[in-house]
């Protein structure tokens, strides 16, 4: 099997988890949880995807999905932090919406033929063996997640910003007592969460492929969050985590497509979701290990100056 | 003063109904988007109708009109009808009777070069021309970037001196001579001509200059042009799906009759035209590019066809004129039998030159082709031994014989042609077939090209308008009486399809579908004045006949004066029916276009269709509200273990995946272990094991969460997702039925669930309804409930009061699940009986929804989970009904759900008012 194949389109799979699965690191590590990923996916593919096809402008479309996808973001940043609404359903609901509102809109859409964005290489980087062609030699959409990991990796556990968000979403209470808006930094958060994550389908849609499907996300935002709790809310395991999918995801294409091994291809569909399940156990066994993770204590719990405890 | 205001509690009510208004309103808006920019019922219907008045006007051959006219006021031509009824036959003169033939003559010529010329060339002649130009332009334009390109090498060859005999002027002479067939390039050329070619250096910059401002003047002059002609030709181009579709039958079932009638030149010329009909739409293909891959074949075979069809054809002339020379022999007569030779020799040089001038065809009839080049000697021998006409005479028997001879090698030649073609034809037709299929596929992918197309739409009806209007001013004289007889029968029919499908929507237009009956009328007018014309064209030059018409006039007293004065105003009143038809298709066009104008109108009686529908199809017995039950039935199960788990703030979002494994147990059971003796007994066995496999994949969830503290909201999430490849593995593995499609086999019959008398709905609804007193009982009156509330409230507290946390989170997410799982195994005795790959209703996620919206209350999970199910069956309804696409009814729950969430917050204050 081609080795530098196999790992250049786990990249390619990986990615867009990996913009989903930071951009809801950076709302969950603010307290809020978001569960409409898929939805928000849905409307960052679709937005990039009809922009792309009626401008042919590829970062404008990246742009608006990123837009779009705050905005959308904003519906359930005013349901979970202004009304206090619960956040699981409020997740479901945009999941609803999003999926519902993309396939309406989407239907002249599909199967039509659009720009993408197009492999670059490093100079220099890309000659190293098998790693090169792999790693450096991609759109330059994967690139942007590489320097947004390492950019947020730094932000939330090195800089001053960072440490309020974390505070905002282990002690909201604590938090606002030292004069933090909390209201405003979880707003902040969700919607840059819901931007990045709108971005990890406008990838779908821009970069992997060239065209718009209705539900073209696929079940990827329900493993972002997955991958957030197999990250440990931090950004460099969430690259890990959402690359080692994509290795998952290619390899089962590639042995169902070689037909060399006989395994069901539902059962290897299974295997992402048994390997999240059955690493949240290995991780939460060892002691330590628990002790490092840990959610955001106020994660889905609403703040309320009112309510302190 | 201050002055308060308190709302009463009750008044919370209000808030979720005000906000499922607004949703539903919302909801009216997106079908009235949806159905305004997606109006195909009407679209569909104007295109059919459109086509063929368009066909109508396309095909009239004006030129045979104009003389049929010409004559007609010239008076002459009144001789040529005879009156109807049949009781005289024609006494005109032969003179008129030859003129009326040759009227029609004309008319099916012009018809068949009308036919024959490409259909794009036919329609969109100016447009057609200027591409050719431009193309040919483009040509000379490459053909002078490339002069030049050799021109400016040899400069810099010579400046370098690594070549002395590079001829500059050659090259600028070919420069120039190229740009000037363009013509548009006047200032290039003059530039190009003040070169100064012995100065090397000067010539080098100078060319360089032209060089590069060249791809400017080209793109300033010809892109834009030719795009203007592309855009006209592409935006002018119409295509439905059903013509499609149409074209599709009607092509396949003339090539398969003209198969096994053994090729059958006129079947396959039907066939040809059809093709010619399609390759209409070849010039679309700027708006579908996509189709042309599939339509290249068909193209092709078109080409194919028409060439087997000419050349059988010429070789059929080529044996009657060498019939009509043995017939002359045999008569004696000589004269015109050297001519009759030299023109069949003409005959069958054409049959092979035509032959050799396609490559497919030269390869095919390679046989045919050597027999008919010697077929053609002979022929010219024969020509040489003829002689003078009296020699001939002399030599009649020897001319005889070897006449027939050929004749029959004629013959011969034909059929084998006939037989070759035959052969490949069988191959044609599968290529063809194909293709279309190909196409057909691509039609159904794309639904999305119908949108395309409303965008044309009011294009060409203004080309539509502007074309008959054309028509009109230009008399009536454009009609070829029986093809318009044709055209108009079918318009007739697409009329009234069209105003029954728009009757619905616009009961204005419904009195309108009484002149689609007057156009039954018109048609039946036209047949008359058909068959009334085409009896007269029979040739008929008996005097006798001609005598005792005369006698008949004489004995009726009748002046033939008087006679041809009553046929002129029979056959007038008939043309200026005709006219009257015209002038009526037209304003009747008009009356549809501003009809179309009005889809909005059209959308907004949808969306009232679409409430209609979603509120009272589902509730009505007769109608939904069975199928609203077995809907609410699995979402009750689901809603009911939600709310025990909810109430503990536990997140299982695992209903879905806790519904499989009850999906798949109670299969299992019945499909596998109890098959042997199915018996009734065994029914409540499966359903309550297949609860347990359900508590038993929430357990493992509750069991993560209590002691892993792992967050049920991910592993019920992933368990979800394990179920369902799970099911999907069983289905298309072990599981699968001995059929084609990966589904399991149906279970035995005395496991089905009973129903209620003879309606679908089963008791499944009834076990749910007794399970909900069961949850209202542990919830309210055990001990065990107050447990749940006391850890959803207060863990803590809970945990020093004595609880037992891990305990009753393991044991409250198992018996949730036993819920989830129960509905699935209810679902399946009761209403799937099998499972099928897929399987997905999200009955889980919606009970998410169901429990949630109830405020996990017990007794208003019933009702919402009916209202819900209500719901869902409207959804359905509409779906059918206004052809909506699922993601409109997904996208409702959604904003439905939304202003239902956010009104809770106005539950959780009271609302009061205060003024001051």
């Amino acid at each position: 099997m081609n080795v530098e194949g196999l790992l250049s389109a786990s990249i390619r799979y990986g990615t867009p988890l990996l913009f989903a699965t930071v951009g809801e690191i950076i709302t969950e590590r603010s307290g809020v949880l978001n569960l409409g990923l898929e939805g928000l996916m849905l409307m960052g593919a679709f937005t990039g995807f009809v922009t792309a096809y009626s401008t042919g402008n590829l970062w404008l479309a990246f742009t608006l999905s990123l837009v779009v996808g705050a905005l959308f973001a904003l519906i359930h940043a005013f349901m979970s932090i202004t009304l206090r609404v619960n956040q699981v359903v409020s997740g479901l609901a945009l999941t609803m919406l999003g999926s519902g509102l993309s396939g309406i809109l989407g239907r002249a859409y599909v199967g039509r033929p659009a720009v993408m964005f197009q492999p670059v290489a490093i100079p220099g980087l890309e000659k190293i063996p098998v790693i090169g062609p792999a790693f450096f030699k991609q759109d330059p959409l994967v690139y942007v997640g590489y320097v947004l990991t390492f950019f947020l990796a730094w932000f939330i556990f090195k800089t001053k910003a960072g440490l309020t968000l974390r505070a905002v979403g282990e002690e909201p209470a604590a938090a606002d007592a030292r004069g933090v808006n909390v209201f405003w930094v979880r707003y902040l958060a969700t919607l840059v969460g819901g931007a990045l994550t709108a971005a990890g389908g406008a990838y779908l849609s821009l970069a992997a492929t060239s065209m718009w499907m209705e539900n073209m996300s696929a079940g990827r935002g329900w493993i972002a969050i997955a991958l957030v709790i197999f990250a440990a809310w931090d950004p460099l395991k969430a690259m890990l985590g959402s690359y080692l999918f994509g290795f998952i995801m290619s390899l089962q294409f590639r042995l169902q497509a070689t037909g060399e091994v006989h395994v069901s291809a539902n059962l290897l569909l299974m295997l992402p979701y048994l390997v999240t399940l059955v690493s949240m156990v290995l991780f939460s066994i060892n002691e330590s290990f628990r002790k490092r993770i840990g959610a955001p204590s106020a994660l889905g719990v609403p703040y309320s100056r009112e309510e302190k405890t | 003063m201050e002055k308060r205001l308190d709302i009463p509690k009750w008044a919370g009510a209000v808030v979720p109904i005000i906000s499922v208004v607004i949703a539903l309103l919302i909801m009216g808006i997106v079908i009235y988007f949806y159905m305004y920019s997606k109006p195909s019922y009407l679209k569909r219907a104007v295109f059919g109708a459109f086509n063929e008045y368009r066909s109508i006007i396309y095909r009239i051959p004006e030129k045979s009109w104009d003389r049929f006219e010409k004559m007609l006021k010239a008076g002459r031509l009144k001789s040529a009808i005879a009156i109807p009824k049949g009781k005289l036959s024609s006494n005109v003169s032969s003179f008129a009777i030859s003129r009326l033939e040759e009227v029609f003559r004309s008319t099916e010529e012009s018809y068949k070069f009308v036919r024959d010329t490409s259909e794009t060339v036919k329609s969109f002649p100016k447009e057609f021309k200027e591409l050719q130009e431009l193309y040919e332009n483009i040509g000379y334009i490459i053909k002078a970037y490339s002069a030049l390109n050799r021109t400016i090498n040899n400069a810099k060859s010579i400046m370098n001196n690594e070549c002395n005999d590079c001829d500059l002027k050659e090259g600028m002479d070919s420069f120039v001579e190229n740009l000037s067939k363009v013509g548009a390039l006047g200032d290039l050329i003059s530039d190009a001509k003040s070169i100064d070619l012995s100065d090397v250096e000067g010539t080098l910059k100078g060319l360089e200059k032209i060089k590069l401002e060249f791809p400017k003047e080209v793109k300033k002059i010809f892109l834009e042009k030719m795009a203007k002609s592309v855009k006209t030709i592409s935006h002018r181009c119409p295509i439905s799906r059903s013509s499609w579709e149409d074209l599709l039958t009607d092509y396949k079932k003339n090539v398969d009759d003209a198969i096994s009638s053994g090729f059958n030149p006129f079947l396959f010329e039907k066939a040809s035209v059809i093709l010619d009909n399609i390759s209409v739409y070849y010039c679309f293909a700027p708006v579908v590019r996509i189709w042309n891959n599939s339509l290249e074949p068909l193209y092709d075979l078109h080409k194919k066809v028409s060439t087997v069809e000419q050349v059988y054809s010429q070789l059929s002339s080529a044996s009657r004129s060498l019939q009509g020379v043995l017939k002359s022999l045999e008569k004696g007569r000589t004269f015109f039998v050297k001519d009759t030779v030299y023109s069949t020799a003409r005959y069958v040089k054409n049959s092979y030159k035509r032959l050799e001038l396609d490559a497919f065809t030269a390869s095919v009839f390679s046989k045919r082709i050597k027999s008919l080049k010697s077929l053609y000697q002979e022929l010219e021998d024969l020509y040489k031994g003829l002689g003078t006409p009296s020699e001939m005479k002399k030599n009649v028997e020897r001319i005889s014989s070897e006449v027939k001879q050929l004749s029959g090698k004629i013959e011969k030649e034909k059929n084998a042609l006939s037989e070759d073609f035959l052969k490949t034809a069988e191959g044609y037709s599968k290529d063809a077939i194909d293709s279309f299929a190909k196409v057909q596929n691509e039609l159904f992918q794309r639904g999305s090209i119908e949108a395309d197309l409303s965008k044309y739409l009011g294009l060409l009806m203004d080309t539509y308008t502007y074309k008959l209007e054309e028509a009109l001013r230009s008399g009536i004289g454009r009609l070829k009486l029986s093809m318009a007889y044709s055209q108009l029968k079918d318009v007739s029919k697409d009329l009234t399809m069209f105003l029954r499908n728009i009757a619905d929507y616009c009961p204005s237009l419904s009195d309108k579908m009484k002149l689609s009956l007057d156009y039954e009328t018109y048609v039946f007018d036209m047949e008359a004045l058909r068959i009334h014309t085409s009896q007269q064209i029979v040739f008929d030059s008996d005097k006798t006949k001609m005598e005792m018409e005369e006698a008949f006039l004489k004995e009726k007293k009748i002046t033939k004066e008087k006679y041809m004065e009553v046929l002129g105003k029979t056959l007038d009143g008939h043309l200026q029916r005709v006219g009257a038809i015209l002038n009526d298709l037209e304003s009747e066009l008009r009356d549809l276009t501003k009809k179309f104008g009005q889809v909005s109108k059209v959308s907004w009686i949808a969306v009232g269709k679409a409430f209609k529908q979603l509120s009272t199809w589902p509730f009505i017995p007769s109608q939904g509200l069975p199928d609203t039950i077995n809907y609410m039935t699995p979402l009750l199960f689901t809603g009911l273990g939600l709310i025990l788990v909810f109430q503990m703030k536990l997140w299982n979002i695992g209903a879905e995946g806790q519904f499989y494994l009850g999906v798949m147990t109670a299969l299992w059971l019945s499909l596998f272990v109890f098959d042997k003796h199915p018996s009734v007994a065994e029914v409540p066995v499966i359903l309550f094991v297949g609860g347990l496999a359900g508590a038993a994949w929430a357990a493992i969830a509750g069991a993560l969460k209590a002691f892993l503290n792992i967050d049920e909201i991910v592993s019920t999430l992933m368990l979800n997702y394990i179920a369902f490849h799970w099911m999907e593995y069983l289905v298309y593995g072990p599981w699968k039925a001995p059929t084609n499609f990966p589904e399991t086999n149906e279970i035995p019959r005395q496991f089905f669930l009973p129903t209620f008398g003879t309606s679908r709905v089963h008791i499944g609804v009834i076990i749910a309804m007794s399970l909900t007193i069961i949850v209202y009982l542990l919830m309210r009156k055990t001990w065990w409930g107050f447990d749940l509330r006391a850890i959803g409230d207060n863990p803590n507290a809970a945990r020093y009061s004595g609880i037992d946390i891990a305990k009753n989170v393991v044991l409250a997410m198992a018996v949730s699940g036993f819920f989830a799982g129960l509905g699935g195994a209810t679902q399946i005795l009761g209403f799937e009986h099998k499972l099928y790959h897929g399987y997905a209703p999200g009955y889980g996620y919606t009970g998410i929804i169901i429990a949630w919206l109830a405020r996990l209350d017990p007794w208003a999970t019933i009702l919402v989970s009916f209202l819900f199910g209500g719901f869902l069956v409207g959804g359905d309804q509409i779906q059918l009904v206004l052809k909506l696409p699922k993601a409109v009814v997904v996208a409702i729950e959604g904003v439905i759900l939304f202003s239902l969430i956010a009104s809770e917050v106005l539950f959780k204050y009271r609302i009061r008012v205060v003024r001051k």
